[in-house]
């Protein structure tokens, strides 16, 4: 493998010359960095590169290389994170004017899991401001490596760029209507929700303490699977493998359809669907009743969460917020309180369906978005954002594990997203099927590396 | 509580204002739309009678599984 290919290797594959000597990770740090240094000025997937502290990780994973001290599959691998998690002697920005010059004093718990088990920090991704407005343009917005004209998603769209452009192995994201799952698919990457709670989120700014979730983003489900463990202070390890002949499909009839779906996307989906049948997969349609009351649940229950969290700011500094998420935060404080109880009210009746579906089949199935990358983000207010988020915002309510991974590309070679969801807790059993899923699909996994 | 349909600035300005925050009437104006459907939503939900549903909690920890 050649410098690039292995930029663009597996952690696997890393990991495994680490351990022969082949290979250092000072060596893939500084190829990390300097791809970064010429990518990164097109892509914007950077707000802050870490390069002194990146190197001097990767020297200390290098000597424990050495001397046979290694810890898990991520030591001295260069990981990247969204820049509104915590690192303490590192600015983090929400992707705001307001935290600019936010330099914490502590890592948030992940950080200091990710470190725990030897990750390479190389910088901290660009957003959308504190993941819910649009791009802040003090720093603009992240483009996508597969058309530099058009938006890698929102909000951790920083994180996505990065992984798809073999900037890092795998980043961290936040997800709190689909800001995981979207940007994944818009750029051709795994992206995984997972089951609320899973991942601790102190030291992540807030945007909505019922529906916040931090979570993986890489080039594979196994690598997400790494980083995930990680994020959890568990030892990364090798997913199960997974016989598709077995596994039952649920195709969620109100999410494979909508008048917002462009026909590259359902026809991609229904493509992977025959794919699966072919090995052996089980399929039946599934409806979950009042689904359609989700997007505005959603709203209602984001809104009024991130106006209490920026209610200082709101009257201290209201100038200094993008106009529209300044717009999208006031609309939280017009909100009559009982609807948001309602909203959450809704969650728990939402889930029960849902959980009723998942006695019938292992897994429900539905494009991740109903369209390919746009030229912009959607504003979250309005019938675009809510177009958009439809797919992924009712696992942000129900609190379920919901995985995007890639399953084709339109005419014009732009990434499409397939959905998966499960059980709460069926995170790794997700990614596992979703490896299955990748081994199926060989001229896909050829275009990624 | 008001109707989506009754919904008009002033009422926005004053549910805000007893949050904390004053809209000047023009910032009013550019949420009515909004909030007109996210009433309009919760009217649907309010008519699922959820009454007794709780609103805190992991969301499949409900007690409650009926589709009734």
């Amino acid at each position: 493998m050649n410098e690039t290919e292995l930029l663009f290797a597996s952690i696997d594959q890393i990991a495994t010359r680490y351990r022969a000597g082949t290979l250092s990770p000072v060596e893939v740090t500084e190829w990390t960095l300097a791809r970064i240094a010429t990518l990164n000025p097109t892509l914007n997937a950077f707000i802050t590169v870490t390069a002194e502290s990146a190197m001097a990780s990767a020297r200390e994973a290098e000597q424990a290389f050495r001397t046979g001290h290694t810890r898990g599959r991520l030591h001295g691998i260069p990981v990247a994170l969204k820049d509104l998690v915590d690192t303490a002697g590192i600015r983090t920005t929400a992707g705001s004017r307001i935290l600019a010059k936010h330099i914490p004093t502590t890592d948030a718990d992940i950080v200091r899991y990710l470190k725990m088990e030897g990750a390479v920090v190389v910088g901290k991704t660009n957003l959308l401001e504190f993941a819910y407005g649009i791009v802040h343009p003090d720093y603009g917005p992240t483009w996508n490596p597969w058309d530099h004209t058009r938006t890698a998603g929102g909000s951790s769209g920083g994180s996505a760029a990065a992984v798809a452009a073999g900037l890092c192995y795998a980043a961290v994201g936040t997800d709190t209507g689909g800001s995981i799952r979207i940007p994944a698919a818009y750029c051709g990457v795994v992206g995984l929700k997972p089951t609320y709670g899973l991942v601790s989120l102190a030291g992540v700014f807030p945007l909505s303490w019922s529906l916040d979730h931090a979570g993986p983003l890489a080039r594979n489900c196994q690598d997400a699977a790494y980083l995930l463990s990680a994020m959890r202070m568990r030892p990364p390890a090798p997913l199960a493998a997974v016989d598709l002949a077995g596994v039952r499909f649920g195709i969620l009839a109100e999410h494979f359809e909508g008048a917002e779906m462009q026909p590259a996307v359902q026809a991609a989906f229904v493509e992977i669907c025959v794919q699966l049948r072919a090995a052996g997969a089980s399929f039946r349609m599934v409806s979950i009743p009042n689904l359609a009351l989700a997007d505005g649940a959603l709203l209602s229950v984001i809104a009024p969460e991130a106006s209490a969290i920026h209610a200082r700011w709101l009257n201290e500094r209201p100038d200094d917020y993008a106009p529209f998420t300044r717009q999208q935060i006031e609309l939280g404080f017009a909100l009559p309180a009982v609807v948001h109880v309602r909203a959450q009210q809704y969650r728990r009746y939402l889930t029960a369906q849902f959980l009723q579906a998942l006695d019938r089949v292992d897994v429900l199935l539905s494009p991740t978005a109903p369209w390919v990358a746009p030229h912009e983000d959607p504003a979250v207010v309005g019938d675009e954002g809510a177009a958009e988020a439809r797919r992924t915002g009712p696992y942000n309510l129900t609190g379920l594990p919901a995985l995007s991974l890639n399953c084709g590309f339109d005419a014009a070679g732009l990434p499409i997203g397939l959905q998966l969801a499960g059980r709460p807790y069926a995170d790794e059993q997700l990614l596992a099927i979703g490896a299955a899923i990748e081994k199926l699909q060989p001229a896909l996994a050829a275009i990624h590396s | 509580m008001r109707a989506a349909a009754d919904l008009d600035i002033e009422f926005i300005r004053q549910i805000a204002q007893a949050n904390g925050v004053d809209l000047a009437p023009e910032r009013a104006a550019v949420l009515l739309p909004a909030l007109r459907e996210l009433l309009a939503v919760d009217t649907k939900v309010a008519a699922l009678g959820l009454d007794r549903l709780p609103a805190v909690g992991l969301p499949w920890d409900t007690g409650v599984v009926s589709n009734e």
